[in-house]
């Protein structure tokens, strides 16, 4: 897997992209899959469906948002789940995605934890349609704003975050959590 | 053996109904935490719990703390979650309502023979 360099003004954004790629590499087993620019992030659409989790801590706000057609999770699911296309059903194949969010979330919080960011994930969710509602632009300053595609064989998932800073402590305690080792996962036995 | 699979993601749901089943296991489903309880309320025994953390209406963690105060006391409760362990706090009070391993998703076939050593110590 690779990872374009991103141009962006938000050091967090760095660990939410490669967040994003190893989380989707992980749960989907697809070990080529990039992640790079989005083209046009200003369109009206980014995806008929738009499978979101929300962040919270008291530091920072974030949304992420994974913009998707339903040919794309199906084809994903395909990969995945072993299925023929008529096996899979509409509502699975964005579940899929949604539950991708989910294991972003998962991940971005392990990430912050180690970092001493005490944070909330919510239930990740999805809507349909036009999706422009979800990208609108604030002009705060402490609000950010980063676009970026996975990519896997011609396919791929539009990824939109934003994240509004309410602390910048937050940046030293990443910077200094990169030094550590990562928290446990696998089989935790208690 | 009986096990109740518990994920609001129908996708993991399906698959952890597929693995099991291919184990042999005897599998019921539920949905969330909330039509877990429920289920497990009418059952008379259950051997394996494996359940999703994050869930609305209840989590996993709290639907092992009401499984723990019921007549399924004692029954093997696995969590799966995309989180990590960090906090000690959050492991103690999984300890003492009976879970028995935090598993990471994506949840994996392999993960079945860790649950039936488990269930064979018991």
């Amino acid at each position: 897997m690779t990872i374009a360099k991103p141009k962006i003004e938000n050091p967090l954004h760095d660990l939410i992209r490669a967040t994003a790629l190893s989380s989707f590499c992980e749960l989907t087993t697809i070990e080529d899959a990039e992640l790079g620019p989005l083209e046009h992030p200003d369109r009206l659409v980014l995806g008929f469906k738009t499978a979101f989790i929300l962040i919270h801590s008291d530091w920072f706000d974030c949304v992420f948002k994974a913009h998707f057609s339903i040919a794309t999770a199906k084809h994903l699911l395909m990969i995945v789940g072993g299925l023929a296309e008529d096996e899979i059903e509409y509502d699975d194949a964005a579940d899929f995605v949604k539950e991708y969010t989910n294991m972003f979330g998962g991940h971005f919080l392990d990430h912050l934890a180690k970092a001493k960011i005490r944070s909330e994930l919510s239930i990740p969710t999805c809507s349909e349609g036009f999706d422009d509602i979800l990208r609108k632009k604030d002009t705060y300053d402490n609000h950010f704003y980063d676009y970026c595609r996975i990519t896997f064989g011609s396919n791929g998932l539009n990824i939109s975050l934003e994240t509004i800073i309410k602390n910048e402590q937050v940046f030293a305690n990443l910077e200094e959590s990169a030094r550590n080792p990562t928290a446990k996962r696998g089989v935790v036995m208690i | 053996m009986k096990i109740l699979l518990v994920d609001d993601s129908t996708t993991s749901l399906n698959f952890l109904e597929r693995s099991f089943q291919s184990a042999g296991w005897e599998t019921i489903s539920a949905k969330d935490g909330l039509e877990a309880w429920e289920v497990a309320q009418k059952l008379d025994s259950l051997d394996v719990v494996v359940s999703d953390y994050n869930m609305p209406g209840l989590n996993g963690l709290e639907l092992a703390q009401k499984l723990d105060s019921s007549n399924h006391k004692g029954v093997l409760f696995f969590l799966l979650t995309s989180v990590g362990i960090e906090s000690k706090e959050l492991i103690e009070t999984a300890r003492e309502v009976g879970v028995k391993a935090w598993i990471a998703k994506p949840f994996q076939e392999n993960h079945i023979q860790l649950i039936q050593k488990a269930l064979e110590e018991k």
